[in-house]
């Protein structure tokens, strides 16, 4: 028999909920089969078997388990203990598996095994008999799962709206309740089939007073949970200070321009890929800033890793997708894996490793038209580096008023990691590589 | 028709008058209701009208007062006895519940009991805990007696005037802080029918039912609450037994949405009554959960303030409409 263990999918991920099981307890499967759905903090898995086999689930779909958490049993075909011995397996399951644990002291073996004939002497030695007490066990088990799946598919509503909505063909999944605790009432449904909205009321159209609660209780994502955690032990664990350039980026601009007219593979380049260059290069001579503060020590990291903070494709949150090995890729590579890596993590199915393992980040706001801002650093990274838009500015040039391009860009440091003047040399060094854009174009280097 | 306006204690005794002349077997019965014309003066005045014979003096024994009322009544007066508050009615509960209630029926129809049984209840005027009951659930749940609670002077004669002619035991729920109340009142020979809700105002929001005093908590608080943009229906129940469904029905349908409220403990109240009919006849027309509000679960207490606050107020009415309408109050 081999364990099947809750995976850790993800740097910050602490436990993770099997979405659905593909296979059923008694089920045959081989090796790299997929065999169910993972979802972590950040997205969602596929889980393959390690080993041929028949599974054995031991825990059910739509219950968090902590990482390593044993979540179900491949064992070989014979070996498998209730599964063959019971037709109605997986209902069958965690009775057999709760009975050891309180066995039947009054029913003899022997007995036991004469009141049930099918079951084979294996089943019927390792496990209890029938007898009502283990048959009960493992009712509050199943009943919790089915009730937590019936709860999520219910909806809030009054009896008039729902029989108002059956009228009406109105489906109140699709509908918002504005009544007390979000109850879906008889003006949300009539506001429904209206194609409104907003529920009115007749004799006082304007809004003095709308129906319904002041306030929203939202239940976050998975995502949403672990970023407000995270964010706030950031925020309460580092010390960070922040440092600010104003880079000329006229050249890069019509590089990048030059890289998508006439070089194969670059035609989707961006300006973040130039940064992300940029502070491998950077890193790589400053390894300071590669480094993490841990237990009280210090942590140079090997690797340089470039996070890119990123929307999720559909609903609120945040994904930081990673370039690995940033230093040892040139500037077509990271961006044709950038894009690859953003869009598998857009998509909710990301690659291994696709989501952790970052040693530095950055977030670019710049198509937004924010000029500049401060980004929280993602711990235990020691810096992110938050960038704003290009605008065209007056700028000196030798003595001469000229139209230029400019881009702020902001270092947010944990200061145990890294001081000041470490800081603004890396900044410096950015803002060099950033408006001398050939650098970022010659071949990478090991 | 015209009308006058008068008190609902005045209202009564026109109509014990005018029954008392209209039908000779009509008699009066209680606790000094005839010198002393009652402890809420609504005898007053008919000892000498009509003599100790038809306004009888008793000694402070309610069950013998009762029981020989039934006894009589069996024999073909017509008693109407007066029990100087609703308290002391459980004295008597026994010769009411046991027999005015079950005789008709376990004599085959062959005996009938047509007996009135008037006392004030409610509390607020610091009567402490043995003598400020709403009782109204106590008779509301035994067949056989018709329960009714009138709020109006006009209703106060019309139904006690119903309540003499009919043939059944009829329990005629007063209340102390009612009799003050005034109201016009009919000229002439009028009966109001037992058995019949009033509705005291329309709305399309909410349906409030109230019992007894509360009805007319509940029109206060309604009129308040179209201020708010709240426009709520008011029932007066009027009848506890039997409870006339068709309006509340009628009106709960219209609104969705049901607040019910009395002045006695709702547990097992005539609001947990009208709620759960309410919720029977109406589930499909529900916009929210029926609520009710009754007094505070305690024994009441002597203390002014203390009686305020286990009593309904017309705020407490407001406030819970406001939650069933899914609306803030005013101030947050």
């Amino acid at each position: 028999m081999a364990d099947v263990n809750m995976p850790k999918l993800s740097d910050t991920m602490e436990e993770g909920t099997i979405v659905e099981w593909k296979k059923k307890s008694g089920d045959p499967v081989k090796k790299g089969e997929v065999i169910a759905e993972v979802e972590s903090d950040k997205a969602t898995f596929d889980l393959e078997s390690e080993s041929d086999g028949v599974l054995d689930i031991i825990v059910p779909q739509g219950v968090p388990a902590k990482i390593g958490a044993p979540i179900a049993r491949i064992g070989a075909a014979g070996e498998a203990p209730a599964a063959q011995a019971t037709p109605a397996a997986p209902a069958a399951k965690p009775a057999q598996e709760a009975a050891p644990k309180e066995p039947a002291k009054d029913v003899p073996k022997e007995v036991a095994k004469a009141k049930e004939p099918n079951a084979e002497p294996v089943a019927a030695a390792s496990s209890a008999p029938p007898s009502p007490k283990p048959a009960a066990q493992p009712a509050p088990a199943t009943q919790d799962g089915n009730g937590a799946a019936a709860g999520s598919a219910d909806v809030k509503a009054s009896p008039l709206a729902k029989r108002l909505a059956a009228e009406l063909g109105v489906n109140l999944a699709m509908v918002k309740g504005s009544g007390p605790e979000g109850r879906i009432v008889k003006e949300d449904v009539q506001a429904a089939a209206a194609g409104k909205t907003a529920p009115q009321r007749a004799p006082a159209p304007a809004a003095v007073r709308p129906a319904g609660p002041d306030v929203e209780v939202v239940e976050p994502t998975r995502m949403q949970a672990t970023i407000a955690r995270r964010m706030a032990e950031a925020k309460t664990t580092v010390p960070e200070f922040t440092v600010t350039v104003e880079a000329r980026v006229d050249l890069a601009v019509s590089m990048r321009q030059q890289l998508k007219d006439s070089v194969p593979g670059a035609d989707k380049v961006t300006m973040t890929d130039f940064l992300v260059r940029a502070c491998a290069l950077a890193l790589r001579k400053f390894p300071e800033v590669n480094s993490s503060w841990v237990d009280g020590k210090f942590q140079r990291k090997r690797r340089i890793s470039i996070g890119l903070a990123v929307a999720p494709s559909q609903g609120m949150g945040l994904l930081v997708p990673v370039v690995h090995d940033a230093d040892l890729k040139d500037l077509i590579q990271i961006s044709i894996e950038s894009r690859q890596v953003i869009e598998r993590a857009r998509s909710g199915r990301p690659a291994e490793g696709d989501l952790s393992g970052a040693t530095f980040s950055i977030s670019n706001l710049g198509m937004y038209g924010v000029d500049e801002f401060v980004a929280i650093i993602n711990p235990p990274e020691a810096a992110i580096l938050a960038v704003g838009t290009i605008k065209e500015v007056p700028v000196v040039d030798a003595g001469r008023i000229v139209p230029g391009k400019v881009m702020r860009m902001t270092l947010s440091v944990d200061h145990r990691v890294f001081y000041g003047a470490t800081a603004a040399q890396f900044m410096a060094e950015v803002k060099r590589l950033i408006e001398n854009p050939v650098t970022l174009v010659v071949p990478a280097t090991q | 028709m015209a009308a006058e306006e008068k008190l609902y204690r005045v209202a009564l005794r026109e109509a014990l008058a005018e029954e008392m002349e209209r039908d000779d077997s009509v008699y009066l019965v209680g606790e000094d209701i005839g010198k002393f014309g009652g402890a809420y003066r609504v005898t007053e005045g008919l000892l000498d009208r009509f003599g100790a014979q038809r306004v009888v003096d008793a000694p402070i024994a309610e069950e013998a007062i009762v029981g020989s009322a039934i006894g009589s009544a069996m024999l073909g007066l017509r008693p109407v006895v007066e029990l100087m508050t609703i308290n002391f009615s459980l004295v008597a509960y026994d010769q009411i519940v046991n027999n005015a209630a079950k005789i008709r029926y376990m004599f085959g129809g062959e005996a009938k009991v047509p007996i009135v049984i008037r006392m004030p209840g409610g509390a607020g005027h610091q009567l402490s805990a043995q003598h400020s009951h709403s009782f109204e659930v106590l008779y509301g749940l035994i067949p056989g007696l018709l329960v009714v609670a009138p709020t109006t002077p006009e209703d106060a004669k019309g139904m006690l005037k119903s309540a003499i002619r009919t043939d059944n035991p009829v329990m005629f729920l007063e209340s102390m802080s009612l009799y003050n109340v005034r109201g016009m009142v009919p000229d002439g020979d009028y009966t109001t029918p037992i058995g019949k809700a009033a509705v005291r105002r329309t709305g399309t929001d909410i349906t409030i039912v109230g019992v007894s005093r509360m009805a007319v908590l509940a029109h206060e608080a309604a009129k308040q609450l179209e201020e708010e943009d709240i426009d709520a229906e008011v029932i007066d129940l009027r009848s506890i037994r039997p409870i006339d469904w068709q309006p509340i029905v009628e009106s709960v349908r219209r609104t969705s949405r049901c607040l019910v409220v009395e002045e006695g403990w709702a547990t097992y109240g005539v609001t947990a009554e009208i709620a759960a009919g309410v919720q029977e006849r109406c589930f499909d027309y529900l916009d929210a959960p029926i609520r009710r509000l009754g007094g505070a679960q305690v024994p009441m207490p002597y203390s002014l303030p203390l009686e305020k606050a286990s009593i309904p107020t017309s705020e407490d009415i407001k406030k819970l409409a406001r939650e069933v309408v899914g609306r803030k109050p005013l101030d947050g």
